[in-house]
């Protein structure tokens, strides 16, 4: 199959990801979506619950999930972005805009992520409305019995009460911006007793990596961002270099709608237009990516093969949509992955990343086994 | 100068207070939760031209159509003017139009035929089998922004507003009313006046159950839905007998779309349920074909305190055949104390004034009612946020608005409006509340309660909206997990 052509349909984290390794491993791929995607609303880091490698969702064995995460690391290396050379063997514990700790795995270099949660002070800037970082700090202090301390830095120059998240990156990725983080910033923070200094992912799209270590070099002290919520820098950044990456490798993108998969693996999309395949991946997430539809009554569908996953009465319901197979007709012609297929909860679960890579990774097999 | 207590800081209790106070009577009004708290916050915004009751009840469509005009005069600051249309359908009976017709015109309420292209430039989305359109005064009633007035206006007058104080009992001396014990942050204490009048709407029951006399509230929840969007700028009603989804009224920036009609126990406004919600959808797709699509911000709820006709009913006064004050000394209870119950927001300063009336003769206070041409002053315009960052995108609101409230976070949602628009507090609540102490308990409570309303909608474009802010809220935030 590895000549094979595969339609993937979604450009979210798990469409990008399933293209990477299709293409990697030499297939001929186009990714297809409707929208921009969903990395913009999600951090850009992949959890594997709390068990880490220890641990087996899904029911792959513990070798099979090595082999999965590295290679997810080696191609987030490969599209640049920096993560660490070796896998950790536990879960790492990384803070939310709240202040709080929570589990993650796979953690881009630029996001704080620590075995155990260390002495930290947390900056906030002016005008930056998700940091907050008189309460983080004291609801970090509070939940891992560390030291905390924060900082309040001013607004930059020129800024407006409407900025947000991706205007401060546009203005740290320029050269005023960089030299008023290194001077007006650096100086609001100080001297610092703690172990890290957190600042709020704001730091640029492109020059993150530069501007943390500037700053870790002039504080004495290793300086990571705390991802805040939505437009998610962490997953911009992450959705640009995946992106780039595929397209070096000659793979294109295009925006439709998909109307129908027929029994070869051929897409049709909403407009007419026709995408011949080998195979189709659908990776257009559960019921917030819009790849399944709720009815008046609660009915969840999918409307491409018009399969009915299961009923929303309570909430949760609409993240846990029935049990959902990854090879759908069972000849490896259409798959599912990510939130597509039923079982995972990375609300409860925090394995969001294994249920990405986790869900490629079988339905790579197979399409392997075909 | 004599005092009333007034128990219930809705429309009624407000209408009464203001009534009294402009009569030189002195007034404390307590609330035990916030201001608009009950069904006076809990309604889908309307200021009735009458035309709908005109068939059913023609005193309430006459005193509908008199309190419009009134409203508008001395409270401008809270009404939009944008009329409404009646429309029907060609599978309506053409007999009751012609019923309607007649009853609007004995009862004085102004109705203007209107041609059906017309209509439909304004109004996008109708269905092709309309038949009729006739045109009314029906406006908009912003009833947070008229309360707040209201309270701004009683106290100016001297008259005392609590909120979150509750009603315990009565004091009495010689059979007479002397004063009532109230409980606030769990203290007690008296309050020292000569009429006390209970105003609670569907708690009046709990609250002057004991002070003689049966009373008897029948509760009846109404279910209303919100859309995202303010599709069209008239008030929109089905020329039919009153019924379920028969009224859509464009409110600020979205547009409310009720109601249902179902007696329970409680006076507790419970979770609104799906099925009702679906209900309402179904029957409005008969003038909106498209509204399964159109985008729900949250479906909620109003208790209505309908009375029960029996023996209460022979031994008040009938005021209208809408509201009803009872006089506890007529059953064997103490003297100056009052009951109402009943009652339309629209109806809200006639009750006040028939209230003030009875309870005004009783203190022996013979000035007349003056709340029909004295003027409720607008609320001043809103500071602007300055260089003070948006906390809250979908309402605009600034953290500088939001750490200027004192008070529980359903104070804080009504004074500043955050958490209220299209996300529900999936991108704000977090930040507006992590400024406070006890965040994380209050953020559970916020969740909870806003999930209330948009889990019944849950489909389309809603659903994913209501995945996402779960997400949001287990994985992004580590909320904890609620299953």
């Amino acid at each position: 199959m590895g000549d094979a052509t595969v339609n993937v349909v979604g450009r979210g984290p798990t469409g990008l990801f399933a293209a990477a390794f299709l293409r990697l491993r030499g297939y001929r791929v186009r990714v297809i979506s409707r929208t921009a995607g969903s990395l913009a609303l999600w951090g850009g880091e992949l959890g594997f619950g709390s068990a880490g490698l220890a641990g087996s969702p899904g029911g792959m064995p513990p070798e099979v999930w090595l082999a999965a995460w590295s290679e997810g690391a080696e191609i987030l290396l490969r599209a640049g972005v920096p993560v660490a050379e070796t896998l950790p063997e536990l879960a790492l514990s990384t803070v939310t805009a709240l202040g709080a700790p929570k589990p993650t795995f796979l953690t881009p270099l630029w996001q704080y992520a620590a075995c155990e949660p260390e002495p930290a002070c947390f900056v906030g800037l002016g005008g930056v409305g998700d940091a907050e970082p008189k309460a983080q700090s004291s609801r970090y202090a509070e939940a891992t019995g560390r030291p905390s301390s924060y900082r309040q830095a001013p607004p930059p120059p020129g800024w407006r009460p409407g900025w947000g998240p991706l205007r401060f990156a546009e203005f740290f990725d320029t050269d005023l911006g960089m030299e008023w983080l290194l001077s007006a910033v650096a100086e609001a923070v100080g001297a610092v007793e703690e172990e890290v200094v957190l600042f709020p992912q704001v730091l640029g799209v492109e020059r993150v990596m530069t501007a943390l270590g500037e700053l870790g070099r002039m504080l004495g002290r290793p300086a990571y961002e705390y991802p805040l919520l939505a437009p998610s820098i962490g997953g911009i950044r992450v959705e640009r270099r995946l992106v780039g990456l595929l397209n070096g490798l000659g793979v294109p993108f295009y925006r439709a709608g998909v109307a129908s998969v027929d029994g070869g693996g051929s897409v049709t999309a909403e407009d007419g237009r026709r995408f011949p395949g080998d195979a189709t991946i659908l990776a257009t997430g559960g019921v917030l990516g819009g790849g399944f539809t709720v009815d008046l009554e609660g009915w969840i569908t999918d409307p491409v093969t018009g399969e009915s996953v299961g009923r929303v009465r309570e909430a949760r319901d609409l993240n846990l949509a029935g049990y959902r197979r990854v090879d759908l007709r069972g000849d490896a012609t259409l798959l599912a992955v990510g939130s597509q297929v039923g079982g995972w909860n990375p609300d409860r679960d925090h394995n969001g990343g294994a249920m990405i890579l986790g869900t490629v990774h079988q339905a790579i097999a197979a399409l392997e086994a075909r | 100068m004599s005092t009333v207590a007034v128990i219930g800081g809705g429309a009624t209790g407000l209408g009464v207070a203001w009534d009294l106070l402009l009569r030189g009577v002195g007034v404390v009004v307590i609330e035990k939760d916030e201001i608009a708290g009950g069904t006076s916050g809990r309604f889908h915004g309307l200021l009735h031209s009458g035309a709908r009751y005109a068939v059913t009840d023609p005193v309430a469509a006459r005193g509908c159509a008199e309190e419009n005009a009134i409203l508008r005069t001395i409270a401008p600051g809270a009404i939009a003017g944008v009329g409404g249309v009646f429309l029907g359908k060609e599978s309506d009976s053409p007999e009751f139009g012609e019923r309607w017709l007649a009853a609007c015109e004995s009862a004085g309420i102004a109705v203007k035929p209107a041609q059906l292209a017309a209509v439909r430039a304004e109004i996008p989305g109708l269905a092709s089998d309309l038949a009729a359109a006739y045109r009314v005064q029906d406006a908009v009633l912003e009833g947070f922004r008229l309360l707040e007035m209201l309270v701004r206006a009683i106290q100016r007058l001297g008259g005392e507003v609590f909120e979150r104080t509750r009603a315990c009992g009565l004091v009495t001396e010689a059979g007479e009313v002397r004063g009532l014990t109230v409980e606030s942050g769990g203290e007690r204490r008296a309050i020292g006046c000569d009429a006390v009048v209970n105003a609670a709407g569907p708690w009046a029951g709990e609250v002057g159950g004991s002070w003689g006399g049966e009373l008897t509230v029948r509760p009846s929840r109404g279910t209303l839905v919100i859309f995202a969007n303010r599709h069209f700028s008239r008030v929109v009603n089905r020329l039919a007998p009153p019924g379920n989804g028969d009224i859509f009224v464009p409110h600020g920036r979205v547009l409310i779309f009720g109601t249902t009609d179902t007696g329970q126990e409680s006076p507790e406004p419970p979770a609104p349920l799906r099925e009702e919600v679906v209900e309402l959808i179904r029957i409005g797709q008969e003038i909106f074909p498209a509204l399964a699509r159109w985008r729900v911000i949250r479906a909620f709820n109003g208790v209505r305190p309908l009375y029960q006709r029996g023996e209460m009913w022979r031994s008040s006064r009938e005021l209208s055949r809408d509201f009803v004050v009872f006089e506890h000394s007529t059953a064997g209870g103490p003297k100056g104390a009052f009951s109402v119950i009943g009652g339309k927001w629209t109806t809200f300063r006639l009750i006040g004034e028939k209230v003030g009336d009875l309870v005004a003769g009783y203190l022996g206070v013979d000035r007349p009612s003056a709340s029909r041409v004295v003027r409720i002053d607008p609320l001043p315009p809103k500071p602007s946020g300055g260089s003070s960052p948006i906390a809250c995108e979908c309402e605009g609101v600034t953290s500088a608005e939001v750490e200027g409230v004192d008070g529980s976070v359903t104070e804080l949602r009504l004074r500043s409006w955050f958490a209220m628009g299209p996300c529900q507090g999936t991108f704000c609540a977090h930040r507006v509340l992590g400024m406070r102490d006890g965040a994380e308990g209050e953020l559970t409570g916020l969740r909870a309660e806003r999930e209330k309303g948009i889990l019944p909608a849950a489909w389309g474009d809603n659903a994913r909206m209501l995945s996402l802010q779960r997400s949001v809220r287990f994985q992004s935030l580590g909320e904890p997990w609620d299953g």
